[in-house]
C-alpha cells in the first residue's frame, strides 16, 4: 500500500499540478499582501474537476510555495511575503544591502527544502505518535506553550527592553479588539460596527511593513538614491561545506520548533520563524552578529517556518483537525472529495495517504529547483527603480488585503498600522514583539480564560498540570536569566559611561 | 527638531493610547462567562500598557540626547503620501479599483521619483504603467482567480 500510494504520483498529470501549484505559491508567497492562504482560497475551486489526489498534490505544492516565497520579497523588499518570513528580514536585508542578496537568497531557499523534507520525515514516520501526545495538550499546555514563546522576545527587543515590552503588550491588546471568542463582550469597539470582527493579521502585517516602507520613501525620497540592478554573485546555494556544518545545530533545532509549533493548531509558521530566529539569537555565541546580515538569522526562520507545513499536517491527517487557515482549506478539498481525515484514515485511503506524502516531497524538490532557477530573475524583477515598485507593490497589497476577506475595513487597518508602524520604525520601537503578541494573542485569552473556567478560577492549577507546570516553571526562569542579563548589561554600561565622564574630568 | 523633544512627544502619545485604552477597558462587560470573562485581558493589557508606557516616557526624559531628528525624513513627504493614501482609500469603491489605481500609481509615482529622473520619458513610463498595471491585475484576478475587484464606474 505504501509503495503503491508513492509511487501514484509518478505520472506527467500529477507533476503537472504539483509543478503549477509550485509556481503560484512562489508568486503569491513572494508578492506582499498575496499570502499561500489566499493563493490555496483561489485555487481550491480549481481541484473540484480533479481526482482526489491530483487536487490535493496541487493544494499542497502551493502551500510549500508559498511558504518559501516569502523570503523573495523579505531578501530584496524588506518587506516579509508571508507572516512566516517576517525573520527572515532581520539579517536577509542587511545581506542584501551589503551585496549578498544571491547568497542571502541561496541559503534561505535551501533551508526552505531543509526544513520541509524535516517535516516530511516527521509526518511519515512518527506522525500518529506525535498526534497522539499533541491531543493531551488542554487550556493549561497550550497557554503554557504560547507564553514561553512570548518570553523569547527578550532577545528581539534590541537595545531597549521597555520599547520592546511595550511593543509585545500593544501586539497582544490589539489582537484583543472586536468581540470575545469566549461569552461575546464588545471589547474597544468605539462604536464601529467594522471593529466588532476586531484586527487580522494580513492587513496588520502589511501596514507595519509595505505601507510603513512606503511612508518612509515618501518621507526620506529618493534622492541620491542608486538605481543599480541588486548584486547577485552566488555560487552554489551560497553556503560552504564549512558553513553548513557549523549550521547543523541551528537548523536541526530550528526544524524541531517549526515542527513543534506547525503542530499545534493555531500557531504556525508566523510564530515558528520568531521563535526559531529568538532562540538561535540566544545560543549563539555570536549574538551581536543577529540583525547584521549573517546567515544564522536566515536558516533559523526559513528552516523553522517550512518545517512547521509538515506539523501542521499532521494533525490533520491522523486527527482531522487542521492546524491553521491553509490546512483548514486543505481539510475542506479533502472533505469535498469525499475523504475524511482522522485516525482511520491511514486504513481507509491508505494509498491517498502516502501519496500525498510523496506529492509533498515532489513539491518540495520542485521548489528547490524552480525557486533556485528563479533567483537571478526575482533579483531582476525586484531591482525595479524603488519609484515605480514601491507603488505597485503597494497596490498588489491593497488587492491582497481587500481579497481575503472583501472587506474594505481590512485596507484601512493596514493603513493605521502602516502610520504606526512608521513612527515604530521612527522612533526604535521593535516591530517583531508586536506581530508575536498579536499573533498569539487570542490563543493565550482563549487558553486562560478556559483554564480558569477548567479550574473554578485557580490560576494554581495551570502549575498542577504536569506538561503546563514544567513549562510555566522553565518560562519563569527564563524571565528571571533575561532580567538579570539585562540589569547587569545596564549596569556594566552605567559603569562604563562614569569611567569615561571621570577619565574626561 | 531635537531627537529627544521628537522621542517624548512619541512615548507621551504612547501613554495617552495606552490610558485611553485602560478608559475604555473598565467598561467593557463580562459577556457570558463563568470564570473571567471577556473583559479580563483587555483590562489586564491596558493596565500594562499604561505602565510600562509611562516608565518609557520617564526613562526617555532622563535619557538626554543631542541627536537631531533625521533630517533626511521630511513631514510634508510623509504627509503628501498618507494624504495619497487616505484619499485612493475613499475613492477606492465609488471610482472603482482599475480608475482609482490609475491616479494613485501616477501621482505616487510622481510624488516619490529623485529630481534627476524626473524627465518627459519618465512620466510618459509612468502614464504607461499606471494604465497597464490595475487593468492587468484586475483582468488576471477576475478571470485567473474569479476575484472581482471593486468596480465603481465600470460596473
Amino acid at each position: 500500500m505504501a509503495l503503491e500510494g508513492l509511487l501514484s504520483v509518478l505520472n506527467f498529470e500529477t507533476a503537472l499540478w504539483i509543478i503549477v501549484g509550485v509556481v503560484i505559491g512562489i508568486i503569491f508567497g513572494s508578492i506582499p499582501g498575496l499570502t499561500s492562504t489566499m493563493g490555496v482560497a483561489l485555487c481550491l475551486p480549481l481541484t473540484f474537476s480533479m481526482s482526489p489526489l491530483n487536487g490535493i498534490a496541487m493544494l499542497i505544492a502551493l502551500y510549500v510555495g508559498g511558504t518559501s516565497g516569502g523570503l523573495i520579497s523579505a531578501i530584496l523588499l524588506k518587506i516579509p511575503g508571508t507572516p512566516s518570513s517576517v525573520a527572515t528580514t532581520f539579517d536577509g536585508v542587511p545581506m542584501a544591502e551589503k551585496g549578498e542578496a544571491g547568497k542571502a537568497l541561496g541559503v534561505g531557499i535551501l533551508y526552505s527544502f531543509i526544513g520541509t523534507i524535516f517535516s516530511i520525515v516527521a509526518l511519515i514516520f512518527v506522525a500518529p505518535t506525535i498526534a497522539r501526545f499533541a491531543l493531551k495538550f488542554g487550556p493549561y499546555e497550550y497557554f503554557a506553550v504560547c507564553i514561553f514563546a512570548l518570553t523569547l522576545i527578550g532577545s528581539m527587543v534590541g537595545n531597549n527592553m521597555l520599547k520592546g515590552m511595550l511593543s509585545a503588550v500593544m501586539g497582544i491588546t490589539f489582537s484583543l479588539f472586536g468581540i470575545a471568542a469566549i461569552g461575546g463582550a464588545r471589547r474597544f469597539t468605539f462604536g464601529f460596527e467594522e471593529l466588532q470582527g476586531g484586527f487580522q493579521l494580513l492587513p496588520v502585517m502589511i501596514g507595519l511593513f509595505a505601507v510603513a516602507e512606503i511612508l518612509k520613501v515618501g518621507a526620506t525620497g529618493l534622492e541620491g538614491e542608486n538605481f543599480k540592478t541588486i548584486s547577485c554573485k552566488i555560487r552554489g546555494f551560497g553556503i560552504t561545506l564549512k558553513e553548513f556544518k557549523g549550521q547543523s545545530i541551528n537548523m536541526i533545532r530550528s526544524a524541531l520548533i517549526g515542527i513543534g509549533i506547525g503542530i499545534l493548531p493555531g500557531i504556525g509558521g508566523a510564530t515558528s520563524n520568531l521563535v526559531a530566529y529568538s532562540v538561535a539569537k540566544q545560543q549563539s555565541k555570536n549574538p551581536e552578529k543577529f540583525g547584521t546580515g549573517c546567515i544564522d538569522g536566515i536558516i533559523a526562520s526559513e528552516t523553522s517556518n517550512n518545517a512547521s507545513i509538515g506539523g501542521s499536517l499532521i494533525p490533520l491527517l491522523t486527527l482531522g483537525i487542521p492546524g491553521d487557515t491553509v490546512t483548514a482549506m486543505i481539510l475542506g478539498g479533502l472533505t469535498l472529495h469525499g475523504i475524511a481525515p482522522g485516525p482511520l484514515l491511514f486504513q481507509t485511503s491508505g494509498t491517498l495517504v502516502y501519496g500525498i506524502f510523496s506529492a509533498f516531497l515532489i513539491a518540495t524538490i520542485v521548489m528547490l529547483v524552480v525557486e533556485y532557477a528563479g533567483i537571478r530573475i526575482f533579483v531582476k524583477v525586484l531591482s525595479a527603480p524603488k519609484y515605480i515598485l514601491m507603488p505597485i507593490i503597494l497596490l498588489l497589497c491593497v488587492v491582497g488585503t481587500y481579497g481575503t476577506n472583501r472587506n474594505m475595513f481590512d485596507i484601512w487597518t493596514a493603513l493605521i498600522f502602516g502610520v504606526l508602524g512608521y513612527f515604530l520604525y521612527k522612533f526604535n520601537v521593535p516591530q517583531a514583539p508586536m506581530i508575536l503578541g498579536f499573533v498569539l494573542g487570542p490563543t493565550i485569552e482563549q487558553n486562560l480564560i478556559r483554564g480558569l473556567m477548567y479550574s473554578n478560577n485557580d490560576f494554581l492549577a495551570f502549575f498542577k498540570s504536569p506538561i503546563a507546570g514544567t513549562v510555566l516553571v522553565f518560562t519563569i526562569a527564563v524571565v528571571i536569566f533575561t532580567a538579570f542579563k539585562e540589569f547587569r548589561r545596564a549596569f556594566a554600561a552605567s559603569k562604563r559611561i562614569g569611567t569615561n565622564f571621570e577619565g574626561r574630568q | 527638531m531635537k531627537k529627544d523633544m521628537a522621542n517624548n512627544i512619541f512615548n507621551f502619545i504612547l501613554v495617552m493610547l495606552g490610558a485611553t485604552l485602560f478608559i475604555a477597558a473598565q467598561g467593557i462587560e463580562t459577556g457570558a462567562a463563568m470564570a473571567q470573562g471577556g473583559d479580563f485581558m483587555p483590562k489586564l493589557l491596558s493596565g500594562i500598557w499604561l505602565v510600562i508606557s509611562i516608565l518609557n516616557f520617564l526613562y526617555g526624559i532622563k535619557l538626554k540626547s543631542e541627536e537631531k531628528v533625521d533630517a533626511s525624513a521630511k513631514l510634508s513627504g510623509f504627509l503628501s503620501t498618507l494624504i495619497l493614501l487616505v484619499v485612493y482609500l475613499i475613492i477606492l469603491r465609488p471610482l472603482g479599483f482599475v480608475l482609482a489605481s490609475m491616479g494613485y500609481l501616477f501621482v505616487q509615482m510622481y510624488l516619490i521619483v529623485p529630481s534627476e529622473k524626473k524627465t518627459k520619458r519618465t512620466y510618459g513610463l509612468f502614464a504607461v504603467l499606471s494604465i497597464g498595471v490595475p487593468i492587468a491585475v484586475s483582468w488576471i484576478f477576475a478571470n485567473v482567480f474569479s476575484l472581482i475587484l471593486p468596480m465603481g464606474l465600470l460596473r
